[in-house]
């Protein structure tokens, strides 16, 4: 509460004057008329109330006791002056306040004066004058004296300058002044009314009305300065004292009626007058004191107003003080600092909590403007710069985000906000910590790009259905599993009705029927179309959410696109159909199948009854429970490398004289994981005893053919030991001793040596034949046309002698064994130049291309393998095509040894040799008109 | 210097053969018959010098103890007696055979029965060929 706004509640007129005062004062000053209107008479000229003898012995006049009143009036009105000016000394000392001091000066000189007066009237001091007319004038010069004082102190009061009432020195100066200068007034006056010798009848005429017209002057001073100078001072300088000192006209007013008029009627002695100039000084000291006593008042009610606003103003600060704990409790919570900047002196204050943000701790470091630009990441650093800037240059406003790089390398993402304050002209920015909320939305958007990933690797999307709008929210995957683009179309029950394919649709409508009665979660699988009329299967899984009245709110619910899980089934059950058809089907076996558990989940095949097992066959039995305890440990250790991927293969005898292959078979699935495994059992009894069977014919045929190779090698080999004795002593007979034999005789050696050399031959040939398949050579890279060569080079003579033609055309390599590539076409050549018409030179072609397998068309050939085939033609005798297979047998001949020589094993041994390169020799011949043989022989073995 | 050729084989027929081979075309060589392989190389550690070796040796394939193939093997591989030329004979018309004596040294390769005159005339060549 301030100060102006107090006021004392009592009636007040224009100038604050208080009315119950003014009544007051004007009723003590009419009383003494009123009371010697009504005889009251409290003069008494003859009666002495005190005797100064020395004075009295002095002074014409002594005191009388009427007198005795006026000079205790006196008395007191000197005190009063004194005690006055002391008052308003010590109110200057302690408020400087100089207009107070001013009036008590005035008072006090009038007082010294008055003393004066006194000093007259007691006859102590004798003037010029006689005693009444000294009485009267050093009334009157006291009366004129204070009135032209206060005119003159008002004055000095209205026109004061600055500097004295700035100044406590100029006002201690203007008051000492004023003291020495209304001082020296009254001494003054004093000296004057001394030298004074006689005085106008204008100031007493005892026989007039007016006794003492002169205090008309008085009158009218006080009147002058009562009612024009005094309202003046009264509105520059509030306060009681004035108030009253302007109150204090009414009784020096009615001193100077009572002077003027009454003086000759009821007031010789001056009693009443000078009571009211008594009660005229009074009144100012009870304004002084009325003064002291509303000033200490008022400042009681100042204290209380100052305590009160003391306890406000700490209320506020605590207020404040928690406001800013508040904040920084906030701005803490935030992760949120601010700071201030002095547009001016660039000066900047940071927050404790804005420290922390840029990683210090709080008044750590200097809070400085290019600190700030430093905390801030090089990328950002100069946008946010350039941003500040411009705001302190047009005084604007701006948001922006940006990086901080604390000092242990961490960044962190930052929201700043930046306001200018025009009044202030400063910068208010603060600084919210927003990493953890980046992070989060970055995980947030992560999760939601999973998400979406997620539903579309597993072709699985999400809806909201919200009741009463019949709206539906889609996940992107959930239109594109429908065949629709994300959001291109607005989905509603209706809409989706048309999309469920019509045979799931009564099921479908049938499902919502019960979801809306019973409302409870759901799942279901039907069909939908795709805007391209493709169906696919779908399952679907949905929660029901419902209100407290259990009133649906919403369905959410989730979607998986299964087709090709659902093909997959049904091409599961197929399979499955057709393994058991195939387990049931395949002969003579039994076919298990096991999980990674080792028990039993499928079992099938013509002879399972056949076979005993320790516990019947049945879905779920485990491994252990089909055999005795060592049995099962060794096929549980086959079983267990067959679920490790490997596939066995093994042989069985049961007791009953059965022989099983036991095939175990890894079941993969489409990651290549082992998930099953099966084991076929086969009843391989028969196969068993026919394969020994046939091992032991093999054998024995092996043995057959050793023997016969043995035969053939031997019989070829040590035969010609005694032919080759034979022959050469044939020959040593024919040449040693062929004077002695007659030509008959020679004729038998010759035909013995003839067929010694047939047999020779055929030996030979024999031994070649057998040689074949005995030989140890390998598999070498040959160059066909070289060995075509090479045999042309061999056959030169005959080639000449029969002057045949070779064409050569042969330009391949094969893998083969180069011996018996040779012996194969040698063979061939010199049969095309041995069977030749009579009179018509050989003519032999000699070809080789490379073919596939499959072009071949010879079932013997592999499709796929590259052979060469080399056709040797002549122009020769040729033969009937019916005795094309025969000619390659052993020994056969077509011609009389007369007609063409030979054993009849050439060919043979040409065939075997084919058949050892895996190859095939083919003849096409006709009577008269050449022969062709082709040999096709693989390129690599 | 008197030359002498050593012929080896186990056929004494064939030995008479060869022996009447080179009578008949008047060789005035020392031919020296042994009946096998082991036979050969004994002479051979008897006769440590040069000038008591052969000038020629004639061997057949197939012989006991020592065949005519590892006695050319081992005369070949001997620095001492590598340069003696050698003819083999054999019953054999094998291309195989013969290729794999000519691989290992041989000079010739005669296969049985053979004519007086192939033989002295092959004889004859190599007696020129290394002097």
């Amino acid at each position: 509460m301030a100060i102006n706004s107090i006021s004392i509640n009592k009636e007040e007129n224009n100038l604050n004057i208080p009315m119950g005062y003014f009544w007051a004062i004007f009723l003590i000053c009419i009383s003494p008329t009123v009371m010697s209107m009504l005889g009251v008479e409290i003069s008494y000229n003859d009666y002495r109330v005190l005797s100064f003898s020395k004075i009295t012995e002095s002074v014409s006049t002594g005191l009388i006791l009427g007198r005795t009143f006026s000079t205790v009036w006196v008395i007191f009105s000197i005190a009063v002056g004194v005690f006055t000016c002391i008052l308003t000394l010590i109110d200057f000392s302690v408020k400087k306040d100089i207009t107070a001091p001013i009036v008590g000066l005035v008072m006090l000189c009038i007082s010294i004066f008055d003393l004066f007066h006194l000093l007259v009237i007691l006859g102590v001091v004798n003037t010029n004058l006689d005693l009444d007319s000294a009485i009267y004038v050093t009334w009157f010069v006291s009366r004129i004296l204070n009135i032209l004082l206060l005119i003159i102190g008002t004055f000095i009061i209205l026109n004061l300058k600055e500097k004295h009432l700035n100044s406590d020195r100029g006002k201690k100066t203007l008051v000492k002044f004023l003291g020495i200068s209304f001082f020296l007034i009254s001494i003054i006056s004093m000296v004057f009314i001394l030298n004074l010798k006689t005085i106008p009848s204008l100031f007493i005429n005892r026989d007039a009305f007016f006794t003492h017209p002169s205090e008309v002057i008085s009158i009218v001073g006080y009147l002058f300065w009562g009612g024009y100078l005094m309202p003046k001072v009264l509105k520059n300088f509030d306060g009681i004292f004035f108030k009253m000192l302007i109150l204090s006209m009414i009784p020096a007013i009615f001193a100077g009626v009572h002077m003027a008029v009454f003086y000759k009627n009821f007031d010789v002695e001056y009693n009443f007058a000078q009571f009211l100039r008594l009660f005229a000084n009074l009144v100012p000291l009870i304004g002084i004191s009325l003064n002291y006593s509303r000033n200490i008042t008022t400042q009681h009610q100042m204290n209380l107003i100052l305590d009160q606003e003391i306890k406000s103003k700490e209320k506020i600060q605590q207020d404040l003080e928690r406001r800013q704990n508040l904040l920084q409790t906030a701005e803490k919570l935030a992760n949120m600092g601010s700071w201030e900047l002095d547009v001016k002196t660039k000066e900047i204050n940071f927050s404790d909590a804005l420290y922390k943000i840029f990683g210090y701790m709080p008044n750590s470091i200097t809070p400085d403007l290019d600190l700030m630009y430093n905390m801030i990441i090089p990328e950002y650093r100069s946008g946010y710069k350039t941003m500040l800037e411009t705001a302190i240059s047009k005084q604007t406003n701006f948001n922006t985000e940006y990086q901080v790089l604390w000092v242990n390398g961490q960044r962190r993402y930052i929201l700043a906000q930046c306001r200018y304050i025009q009044t202030d002209k400063k910068i208010i920015g603060t600084c919210l910590d927003i990493t953890e909320l980046k992070e989060t939305s970055q995980k947030l958007s992560q999760n939601e790009a999973l998400l979406k990933e997620a539903e579309s690797i597993a072709h699985n999307g999400s809806f909201e259905w919200f009741n009463g709008i019949d709206h539906f929210f889609w996940s992107e995957e959930l239109f594109r599993i429908h065949g629709y683009q994300p959001n291109s179309v607005e989905i509603t029950l209706n809409f989706y009705e048309n999309l469920i394919h019509k045979d799931d649709i009564e099921k479908c409508k049938q499902t919502i029927l019960s979801i809306l009665d019973e409302k409870k979660d759901f799942a279901t699988e039907y069909r939908i179309y795709r805007p391209d009329k493709s169906i696919r299967y779908v399952y679907l899984t949905a929660k029901v959410i419902v209100n407290h009245e259990n009133e649906i709110i919403k369905i959410i619910g989730n979607l998986q696109d299964i087709t090709e899980l659902k093909n997959a089934a049904i091409l599961l059950e197929k399979t499955e159909s057709i393994y058991k058809t195939i387990a049931s089907n395949v002969p003579d076996s039994i076919v298990l199948m096991f999980d990674t558990d080792h028990k039993l989940i499928l079992f099938d095949g013509p002879i399972i009854t056949e076979v005993k097992f320790k516990t019947k066959l049945s879905q779920g039995i485990h491994l252990k429970e089909l055999f005795e305890e060592d049995e099962f440990i060794d096929t549980k250790n086959i079983l267990d490398r067959a679920f490790s991927g490997e596939e066995i293969q093994l042989e069985k005898d049961f007791p009953d004289d059965k022989t099983f292959m036991i095939d175990f078979k890894p079941v993969r699935n489409a990651s290549g994981g082992v998930f099953n495994v099966m084991v076929v059992m086969h009843d391989i009894t028969e196969i068993k005893n026919v394969q020994k069977n046939l091992e032991s014919k093999v054998e024995e045929l092996n043995s057959s053919n050793q023997d016969l190779e043995q035969f053939a090698y031997v019989a070829s080999h040590d035969l010609q030991e005694p032919l080759r004795k034979i022959r050469a002593f044939g020959e040593r007979l024919q040449n040693k001793f062929t004077d002695n034999i007659s030509p008959e005789g020679l004729d038998y050696v010759k035909r013995m040596q003839n067929a010694s050399e047939r047999m020779q031959t055929l030996i030979d040939d024999l031994l070649t034949f057998s040689r074949v398949t005995r030989t140890d050579e390998v598999y070498v890279d040959v160059d066909l046309h070289d060995e075509f060569k090479k045999i042309i080079e061999d056959l030169e003579y005959t080639i000449e002698k029969k002057n045949a033609t070779i064409d050569l055309m042969v330009n391949h390599h094969i893998d083969a064994i180069p011996s018996q590539i040779r012996q194969l076409f040698q063979n061939l050549l010199s049969n095309s130049i041995k069977f030749t018409k009579e009179g018509v030179p050989p003519i032999v072609e000699i070809k080789s291309e490379i073919l596939k397998g499959e072009a071949l068309e010879n079932e013997r050939l592999e499709q796929n393998k590259d052979y060469c085939r080399i056709t040797v033609k002549d122009n020769g005798i040729g033969f009937d095509q019916q005795y094309a297979d025969k000619i390659f047998e052993l020994f056969q001949r077509l011609h009389t040894r007369n007609e063409y020589q030979g054993t009849g094993i050439g060919l043979a041994v040409c065939k075997k040799i084919v058949d050892k390169h895996n190859g095939e020799i083919i003849v096409s011949s006709k009577q008269n008109e050449g022969t062709l043989f082709a040999i096709i022989l693989p390129i690599k073995h | 210097m008197e030359k002498f050729f050593w012929i080896a084989d186990d056929d004494a027929d064939d030995r008479m053969i060869i022996k009447e081979a080179f009578e008949e075309n008047d060789f005035d060589q020392t031919l020296t018959f042994f009946e096998d392989g082991e036979m050969v190389l004994t002479k051979f550690k008897e006769r440590l010098e040069n000038r008591h070796y052969p000038s020629l040796l004639i061997l057949d394939l197939n012989m006991p103890k020592v065949n005519g193939v590892e006695l050319l093997s081992r005369i070949k591989k001997d620095d001492k007696t590598k340069h003696i030329p050698i003819v083999i004979l054999s019953t054999s018309k094998s291309n195989v055979d013969r290729e794999k004596v000519l691989n290992l040294g041989a000079d010739d390769f005669i296969t049985k029965p053979f004519s007086f005159n192939h033989m002295i005339q092959i004889t004859k060549e190599l007696i020129e060929k290394y002097g």
